[in-house]
């Protein structure tokens, strides 16, 4: 089996293909601390892609409760069991990816979910890691924690989904990492189902062929990001392009929160994948869960983040998360505000670090009304 | 029948190796087609008494093991075959022993199915799809005839889609099908836009038809992973599930005007070779019990 290069576990790894690295790779940062699951994205998503018949239990997006939400049900929890122990050699992942582990006879570790694992898609909504002890509120602070994960199809850059693909029906796109199913050549065999470690490709029960994100390609074809960060109302999200190692730019926003700033990182990076959306930790989350869930990295991500109000550089990039409906490749901070330019150059948007705040008398004498929302 | 161990079948995997090399045909399988004149062949009704005078040979099948997916575990022991041809056409009938029928592709849930295998033209390729063996021998190509549980009762019941696995589901509204809950799929995804949240009927992947004329389908292959449906169709067939055990029809004209399809000689000796999936084990595309190249007899 060939080697490829994971850069996100620090060294080589088994894979059934040649490292192929698109010319530029679609890549997501979402700020898990600033979601408040209210779904937009999913919604968008459904509306745009998935409100056909045989696509009902399809979430190409949903976001889940962490400790105790999933879709599917248990899906990181069962792969992680499987996989077994997952140590860490200091930045290097010690232990076996989904491709080292797979058993014979089979291209990747994995598991067929069954239709029950899909009867839930809220199961664990807003459910705290332990009961909040009687007393506890007035306290101090508990310690009893909960977040919110969004999560799409990661466009990984060694996708699980296309290694177990017995026909060669999926494809990653060389011109931008788009990891798509053909859909002329599926048969239904659903072994990306099985492979997909992220649970994130859908058997369609109409057209009895599998379908996945698509990382809405027209959009991105025309210069806009895909429709859950364009209507995220927590603007937890940007897409952007991810250079390659070693051609980081500092002025492109992604680059710079994932290589340069190393404030966002992969989910899961001991699976192999190289998956390409990045996180920004939950910060007030016990480490040891963070640890499982994003690799040694974490503890530097939270630290840098925790720091980020007198970070004015950092400040400035992610405050360009949920700005404007168009991709912004470059940004450059202006005092107290922060610049944002489309691939063309031109400035798309300028968001000061503060907004101004106007407080108008709560009675419009005007409009003889009161106002509920006097700022 | 989960219990069929793949290690009493030792014997046969060596055979199996034997038989991919086209030096030694596995003669012991052979199956002679019965030649009964120029009437109709019995191709809808496995129960037809003239099946009965044709000779039963008794395959038994092996894992597919040769490539990733596999199946690692018989679930199928094995597959009784006859064979039945007139003038124009040839017909086999296949039996297997399957307590479930399995034909819901729910999430989670695989259809039951069989296959025949014919090499075409003069080249002799591997019964595994064609594909080129480690020995040298270059890749071919292979005709398959195949049937699929799930097509079968689409056929006989009516496309097995939403309606049928959840029947009591409640959509609040899909865009751009006609008219009105519960979207029935023959009546309401007719026209092209209909399709717009249904990639797979959109481009026409044959997979995803919602009408058929057969439970068959004709493919062609020249190596693993390459398997294509025909876009001329000229097989046929049927198939019954009762008391534990599916028996189908497979039928094709010997000759026919498709130059995709094997010719199979009015009389004298060809070969074929078989595959069935289980479903209930989640049996699906190279995750199946085969049976090799064997010596196929078109009898006078
Ligand atoms: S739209 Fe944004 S804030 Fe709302 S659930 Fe989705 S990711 Fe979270
Ligand atoms: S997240 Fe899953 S579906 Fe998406 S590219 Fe990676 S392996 Fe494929």
């Amino acid at each position: 089996m060939p080697k490829v290069h994971n850069w996100q576990i620090n060294r080589e790894m088994d894979y059934p293909y040649e490292e192929s690295r698109p010319k530029k790779q679609v890549a997501y940062v979402f700020d898990t601390n600033k979601c408040i699951e209210c779904q937009t994205c999913s919604i968008a998503c459904k509306t745009t892609w998935t409100s056909g018949k045989g696509q009902e239990y399809m979430f190409w997006n949903n976001v889940e409760t962490k400790p105790y939400g999933f879709y599917p049900l248990g899906w990181d929890v069962k792969i992680l069991e499987k996989l077994g122990a997952q140590e860490w050699a200091g930045g290097t992942y010690a232990g076996k990816t989904v491709f080292e582990s797979a058993a014979p006879g089979e291209r990747v570790l994995g598991y067929q979910p069954g239709e029950e694992d899909y009867a839930s898609p809220n199961v664990g909504e807003d459910d705290v890691s332990e009961v909040v002890q009687k007393g506890a509120f007035f306290q101090g602070i508990h310690k009893t924690w909960m977040f919110y994960l969004a999560r799409i199809c990661n466009h990984c850059t060694y996708p699980a989904c296309l290694a177990s693909c017995p026909r060669k029906a999926i494809y990653k796109r060389e011109e931008d990492g788009v990891v798509l199913i053909d859909q002329t050549r599926c048969r239904g065999y659903r072994e990306c189902v099985k492979a997909c470690p992220y649970k994130k490709v859908f058997f369609n029960l109409m057209t009895r062929v599998s379908e996945k994100c698509i990382a809405c390609y027209p959009l991105l074809e025309r210069g806009k990001q895909p429709r859950c960060v364009e209507t995220c109302i927590g603007r937890i999200r940007l897409q952007g392009w991810l250079s390659r190692a070693g051609e980081e730019k500092r002025d492109n926003p992604i680059d710079y929160l994932v290589r340069i700033r190393k404030v966002a990182i992969p989910l899961y990076p001991q699976y192999g994948l190289e998956p390409n959306v990045y996180y920004v930790p939950p910060i007030h989350v016990p480490r040891e869960f963070l640890l499982q869930m994003f690799g040694p990295a974490v503890d530097a991500a939270v630290d840098t983040y925790r720091k980020a109000k007198d970070d004015k550089e950092l400040l400035a990039a992610l405050l360009l998360f949920g700005s404007s409906d168009q991709t912004m490749t470059s940004f450059k901070r202006d005092g107290d505000a922060v610049l944002g330019y489309n691939a063309k150059g031109e400035q798309v948007v300028r968001v000061p670090f503060k907004e101004p705040v106007y407080i108008r008398p709560y009675f419009d004498e005007k409009n003889n009304v009161y106002r509920h929302n006097i700022t | 029948m989960r219990n069929v161990t793949a290690v009493a079948r030792v014997g046969l995997v060596v055979l199996a190796a034997l038989a991919w090399s086209p030096a030694a045909p596995a003669s012991d399988f052979e199956i002679v087609a019965k030649h009964i004149g120029s009437g109709p062949l019995p191709t809808l009704n496995p129960n037809d008494p003239k099946w009965k005078s044709a000779a039963e040979a008794e395959l038994w099948l092996l894992p597919q093991n040769m490539i990733a997916p596999s199946l690692i575990q018989l679930t199928i022991p094995w597959l009784k075959v006859r064979a039945l041809c007139n003038d124009t056409d040839i017909a086999f009938r296949l039996e297997w022993p399957d307590p479930t029928q399995d034909y819901v592709l729910d999430i989670g849930g695989f259809s039951d199915g069989v296959a025949i295998e014919f090499p075409i033209g003069p080249a002799d390729p591997s019964p595994f799809m064609g594909h080129p063996s480690q020995d040298g021998q270059p890749a071919g190509r292979v005709h398959i005839v195949h049937w699929k549980a799930t097509w079968q009762v689409d056929m006989d019941k009516g496309f097995q889609g939403v309606d049928q696995i959840y029947p009591n589901a409640w959509w609040d509204i899909y865009p751009f099908l006609n008219g009105a809950f519960p979207f029935l799929t023959e009546q309401s995804l007719t026209a092209r836009e209909t399709l717009n949240y249904s990639p797979g009927a959109y481009v026409g992947n044959p997979v995803s038809l919602t009408k058929r004329k057969t439970p068959v389908e004709e493919l062609i292959a020249e190596g693993f992973g390459t398997l294509t449906t025909q876009p001329r169709q000229d097989a046929w067939g049927v198939g019954l599930w009762r008391a534990g055990k599916w028996t189908v029809i497979l039928a094709r004209p010997k000759v026919s005007k498709d130059a995709m399809d094997s010719v199979l000689p009015m009389q004298g000796e060809s070969k074929r070779a078989f595959a069935v999936w289980n479903g209930s084990d989640q049996d699906r595309g190279a995750r199946k019990h085969y049976f090799p190249w064997t010596s196929l007899k078109i009898g006078p």
